[in-house]
């Protein structure tokens, strides 16, 4: 497929649990999409499966294209940038430095930082609303600051594919709404997305594509209103949705836990919507 | 961020001058220490018969004395200092632990096994030079068991730890050699290697640790990028395009190698590795990648002084090299850590 990162049949085994098993999605450029399931679903493990961080069993994932497995790690770090889970960072440096690292893909280890470096690293920074952090150290700053400045790593490259795991986590509403605005614009400008959120809100209101994932496999896959249905919901999460509509847009917020757990959620018949 | 080197980072001379120009002081001071090294031993000599000896031009005994004693002396403790200083940038960053030490591996621990060995079965009196050797051969077996352990897809986590399984392990070793010392001045051999010392040591000893020492800094070459990308965390790291097994292995197998070699000629040396980093960071910043060089001249500056100051006789006894180290290097850790425990956080 052009223009899009594809995955076939993705099987994942650690230390002889299943994680995954026969995974299958694609994530389009000039789209956003949504990676949801409850915790321990295999949402990470399948992110970092694409990304080459773990091996998997079987299956193949493809670049538009091109086998996934056949591009070097220069290769994939120039399509794919990744924004990990809390972003963990080491030694006192200023953010400024940490944004500039998402440029090592592009440089050779000898190579200086051109002018057009530089002003990639202010762009990202004034994209993410973090410039004014450019000279503090990263692991002084709040963890709204540091997830901004984190942001501005992972877009900095201008990578066509974005993975990023729970970026809107710890972050205050105006920031969350922030973020999602940020993978708007990027999404706007073609790159394709592919998000982890637990925030079911903001996955119905930006996600143009949702992938659900139940005990390490496809539950549903779709757009954001046909996987977010109150059956889905209720099998997965065992949550009742509350859902209402302004101006022609659909909202929805977990409104209350199901009493009763469903002891086999998702069966044979269940597969995508 | 200056013009001066990709990816730089804020440290007190930054504002002054960039990564350059510190090596360049480096240097210079690496140099003028290293000559002024060569004055001071038993045999007084002015400034004009150590240039005269160096360049062949004075009579034999002066020359002996400058090339075959004190410049192989010299030139052996800036390349021990050197590698030390390397090692220790290098693990630091890729462990992403300031406390790591070349001696965190196991291999100076590992190396010491063999020097013991060697001197309990009297062979350091019928062949000086099983010293170095058998304590190489005790470092190669740390060094394998770490390239093993590295080369599996294991965490820093499982590297330090079986680093330090290696460490306990030689040192129950070494105590267990002691423990059946047949006659005290063997005991005291024993004692005085592992305090580490340049004295006498000649062109043998370079021929024979130079190559390693080379080889380990060789396999160093080129791992900053990679050490910057770990600030970010291995899973980032690698997704920024490091391949993360092969930059460990490099500087496993570097450090293990170099430092191996070094601890075989002169026994083992503590807290250089350790403090290098630390001052270098204080100076120009915390970047890992920015460490490596600075590291290594101001490694082989720190041993090259701390030799120096071995040559002070008190009562009959000379200090030993690493009791000098240690003496100089904890005080300057402490206050290090005391400095910046803020941005150590």
């Amino acid at each position: 497929m052009k223009d899009a990162l594809e995955v076939k049949n993705i099987s994942v085994t650690m230390e002889g649990h299943q994680i995954l098993q026969d995974v299958s999605f694609h994530v389009k450029r000039g789209e956003i999409t949504g990676l949801i399931g409850p915790n321990g679903a295999g949402k990470t493990t399948l992110l970092k499966a694409v990304l080459g961080l773990i091996k998997f069993k079987s299956g193949s994932s493809f670049l538009d294209g091109k086998d996934l497995s056949d591009l070097s790690l220069k290769e994939r770090a120039k399509n794919i940038s990744y924004l990990a889970q809390g972003s963990p960072v080491h030694w006192a440096l200023t953010a400024e430095y940490m944004v500039s690292l998402g440029l090592i893909a592009d440089h050779d280890p000898w190579q200086k930082m051109a002018k057009k470096d530089h002003d990639a690293v202010r762009a990202a920074m004034e994209i993410t609303d973090s410039l004014h952090l450019a000279g503090r150290i990263t692991n002084s700053l709040s963890g709204g600051e540091k997830s901004c400045v984190m942001l501005a790593r992972a877009i900095v490259s201008g990578a066509p594919y974005l993975f990023a795991d729970e970026p809107a986590a710890s972050l205050d509403p105006y920031h969350q709404l922030q973020v999602m605005d940020i993978l708007t614009d990027l999404k706007q400008q073609n790159h394709g997305i592919l998000i982890i959120l637990h925030d079911l809100a903001l996955a119905q209101r930006y996600c143009d594509n949702i992938i659900l994932l139940h005990e390490g496999k496809l539950a549903a896959a779709g757009t954001a209103d046909s996987v977010l249905s109150d059956e889905n919901l209720s099998r997965s999460y065992h949550i009742h949705a509350a859902r209402w509509q302004e101006k022609g847009d659909n909202f929805l917020i977990p409104h209350k836990r199901l009493k009763e757990k469903l002891s086999h959620p998702f069966g044979s018949g269940m597969k995508s919507t | 961020m200056s013009e001066t080197g990709f990816l730089q980072e804020a440290g007190i001379l930054q504002k002054y001058f960039g990564k350059n120009m510190l090596l360049f002081f480096l240097v210079i001071f690496m140099i003028a220490l290293g000559f002024l090294s060569l004055f001071i031993g038993t045999v007084p000599l002015a400034p004009s018969d150590i240039i005269l000896a160096l360049m062949g031009q004075s009579d034999q005994a002066v020359e002996i004395i400058v090339t075959q004693l004190r410049l192989p002396r010299v030139l052996l403790g800036m390349m021990v200092g050197a590698s030390l200083g390397l090692s220790g940038a290098a693990l630091q960053g890729l462990l992403r632990n300031p406390l790591a030490d070349p001696g965190i591996i196991g291999v100076s621990a590992s190396a010491g096994v063999g020097a013991v060995v060697a001197i309990h079965f009297g062979l350091s009196h019928v062949f000086p030079l099983s010293v170095p050797l058998l304590s190489m051969a005790g470092a190669l077996i740390a060094t394998f068991i770490l390239m093993f352990i590295s080369l599996r897809d294991s965490s820093v986590l499982t590297l330090i730890l079986v680093g330090i399984g290696i460490s306990s392990l030689a040192t129950a070793l070494i105590s267990l050699v002691m423990n059946f010392a047949e006659n005290p001045s063997s005991l005291q051999d024993m004692i005085m290697w592992l305090l580490g010392s340049l004295e006498n040591r000649t062109v043998t000893d370079i021929q024979l640790a130079a190559p390693f020492m080379i080889a380990g800094w060789l396999l160093m070459w080129g791992v900053h990028q990679g050490l910057n990308a770990c600030s970010l965390g291995d899973d980032t790291a690698q997704t920024l395009g490091i391949n993360l097994k092969f930059l460990r292995l490099r500087i496993i197998l570097g450090s293990a190698v170099s430092v191996g070699a070094a601890v075989s000629v002169c026994g083992s040396i503590g807290f250089v590795g350790l403090v290098v980093p630390h001052i270098i960071r204080g100076l120009i910043g915390h970047s890992p990648g920015q460490l490596l060089l600075p590291s290594a001249f101001l490694g082989a500056i720190i041993l090259t002084l701390a030799d120096l100051f071995t040559r002070i006789n008190i009562g009959n006894q000379q200090l030993q090299l690493g009791v000098v180290t240690a003496f100089v290097g904890a005080p300057l850790f402490l206050y290090i850590i005391f400095k910046t425990r803020g941005a150590m956080r």
